[in-house]
């Protein structure tokens, strides 16, 4: 297959998953993300990979367990209803510490919604979802060849820290076409070792992936070394990526699709002469708070536009680190509605003249 | 330029894989005919995915003079696997040309099937449009059995070949020649001819000094919001 390719985000998350090592795909198809199952019915077999098209997104999830207890680098797509069917087994392997990779191509809700691009799952994707003490690593490509690069550290990442992962898209990053480069094909005999594994145990005691533990102080003990793992990726994970901002008064908060909005909102009242720029999380989980914090204290900010395309999730976030120092203002279209760049740009624009 | 515009039949079909342009094409060459005053109508037969589809720019369409025929209402937000019974009676009996464009792959182009007594009774023109930087269709060996897997699933007989190698909008012509050899030879072993090429508008006459079919200059309409 060529390198360089024109492809959907679907179909590019699906490749840059092999690429990336990933031999074990299972799932249950639902818009706006069916190319990915499709996609990896074709190719798995080609690359001597196993495809699954599970009975449900709760088979799924279990099937990752399996696998992925077994080894394997595995993962899962699904949209915003299929994804919250798997949060019980994604709990599941957290407490296991069974890596996975999870994509979320978000759509309309809540219930069953529409089949439209949403970012309504940022709560979910990154304060639990399912139950019990856990955190998942949250990336969010905000263009086709960034997701394929973020596919790569996913599984590194998932495998890095025996944890599951979560990639988060919406229904245009999935459908959308842009020209990508693919990481060569990863040597598999190059991978990480895991000997943690339930390989079969002639010859060596026997490994046991299992998430009950009944005597409460061994649990605890069990979920603090957890917490160390969580603390360490909240150390050493976060990222984000700014446009414009070195001089920037107003700074939107967007990922994603909206960042992409966002960037030709900014472009355009820059040529008004109106200061913006841009912070982009890559990591919703760990939140970039480091750097976002550096944005505050540089003292030129007057102002943060959180832009999403939900109700007001992320900006929960953002209040946090930016501790009422500076004004918050928020702008969502959500249930299936993508903001324009020209209605953001009246919303930087409206913001500028109230700070006159 | 030379003129793509010979429909010699009232019904013209494009079929291709996912993401090859059948619906930018489809727009392009049924503005094109409006242009010549002729009536056209464009049917979206798209079951398959939920964006970028011909009904997402019905109103533009409209100021062109060609009619989108498209499920309506809260039905035009769905994927689902049905036609509604008045664009399959407007496909048999509209006057004028009726410009067919189909959902992408075997499961896109399935619902052709449904129209193949039609296609029986009253001759038809249906070409297969190819990108090869896409995924699947970047040897001429895979344009080739991509385009048996999709007659077979369609039910239609393919006349030709529509040449659209490109690499989104920002692609130079160096991109689009790179695989017009690879397009050249699937034509010849497929014993097809090229009906014609596309590029974007500002890359067509470049591109229509290298090839001897005509090109067909392309207005692209199936951008993410934040380009158009």
């Amino acid at each position: 297959m060529a390198e360089r390719m024109l492809m959907k985000g679907n179909e590019a998350l699906a490749e840059a998953a092999i690429r990336a090592g990933c031999r074990f795909y299972a799932g249950y198809p639902i818009t706006p993300q069916s190319e990915v199952p499709e996609y990896m019915s074709r190719r798995m077999p080609e690359v001597g990979g196993v495809f699954i098209q599970a009975e449900s997104e709760v088979a799924t999830v279990n099937m990752l367990y399996g696998a992925g207890g077994a080894g394997a680098r595995v993962m899962t797509s699904s949209s915003s209803p299929g994804i919250s069917l798997m949060q019980e087994g994604i709990s599941y392997m957290a407490g296991a510490e069974v890596p996975g990779v999870f994509v979320n191509m978000m759509r309309g809700g809540p219930g069953l919604g529409d089949i439209s691009p949403s970012q309504g799952d940022y709560f979910q994707a990154t304060k639990g979802g399912g139950h019990g003490d856990y955190r998942l690593i949250v990336l969010a490509p905000g263009s086709i060849q960034e997701m394929v690069e973020l596919m790569q550290d996913a599984f590194d990442l998932a495998d890095k820290y025996r944890n599951p992962v979560m990639v988060v898209g919406d229904g245009m990053l999935g459908q959308m076409m842009e020209p990508v480069t693919m990481p060569p094909m990863r040597d598999l005999s190059t991978l990480p070792a895991k000997p943690w594994a339930t390989t079969g145990a002639a010859g060596r005691k026997k490994n046991i992936i299992n998430s009950l533990e009944l005597d409460p102080y061994v649990l605890e003990k069990h979920v603090q070394s957890l917490k160390a793992k969580f603390d360490q990726m909240q150390a050493t994970e976060q990222r984000h990526d700014t446009y414009l901002i070195d001089d920037a008064e107003i700074v939107v908060v967007a990922y994603g699709t909206v960042s992409r909005v966002a960037r030709s909102a900014i472009d355009a009242v820059r040529g008004e002469g109106i200061k913006a720029g841009l912070f982009r999380p890559i990591t919703l989980w760990p939140w970039p708070e480091v750097a976002l914090a550096r944005v505050v204290e540089s003292g030129r900010v007057k102002a943060f536009l959180v832009a999403e395309m939900s109700t007001g999730q992320m900006i929960e976030d953002v209040r946090l680190t930016v501790s009422g120092r500076v004004p918050v203002h928020f702008y969502g279209r959500y249930a299936g509605v993508v903001p324009t760049p020209k209605e953001l740009a009246g919303v930087i624009q409206n913001l500028q003249a109230q700070l006159k | 330029m030379r003129t793509v515009l010979s429909a010699a039949h009232r019904l013209v079909v494009f079929v291709g894989n996912y993401g090859s342009g059948k619906t930018e094409i489809a727009l392009n060459f049924a503005a094109a005919l409006a242009a010549l005053g002729k009536n056209v109508s464009l049917a979206d037969l798209d079951t398959v995915t939920p964006a970028f589809r011909s009904r997402d720019v019905k109103a533009e369409m409209a100021r062109l003079g060609v009619r989108v025929l498209a499920p309506a209402g809260e039905m035009a937000n769905t994927d689902l696997p049905s036609i509604p019974a008045e664009i399959v009676g407007a496909i048999r009996m509209a006057p004028g040309h009726v410009i067919l464009d189909v959902g992408g792959d075997r499961t896109g182009s399935r619902v052709l099937g449904f129209f193949h007594e039609a296609f029986f009774k009253e001759d038809y023109e249906a070409y297969f449009v190819v990108n090869p930087w896409r995924p699947f269709t970047s040897t001429a060996a895979q344009i080739e059995s991509a385009l048996a897997v999709i007659e077979a699933s369609a039910r239609v007989r393919v006349d030709g070949l529509i040449g659209n190698p490109h690499l989104g909008p920002q692609s130079g012509l160096a991109d689009i020649l790179e695989q017009v050899p690879v397009v050249q030879e699937a034509a010849v072993n497929l014993h097809r001819p090229v009906k014609f090429w596309a590029a974007a508008k500002h890359l067509a006459a470049a591109l229509q000094e290298k090839v001897s079919e005509p090109v067909l200059p392309l207005e692209l309409y199936m951008r993410p919001p934040w380009e158009r």
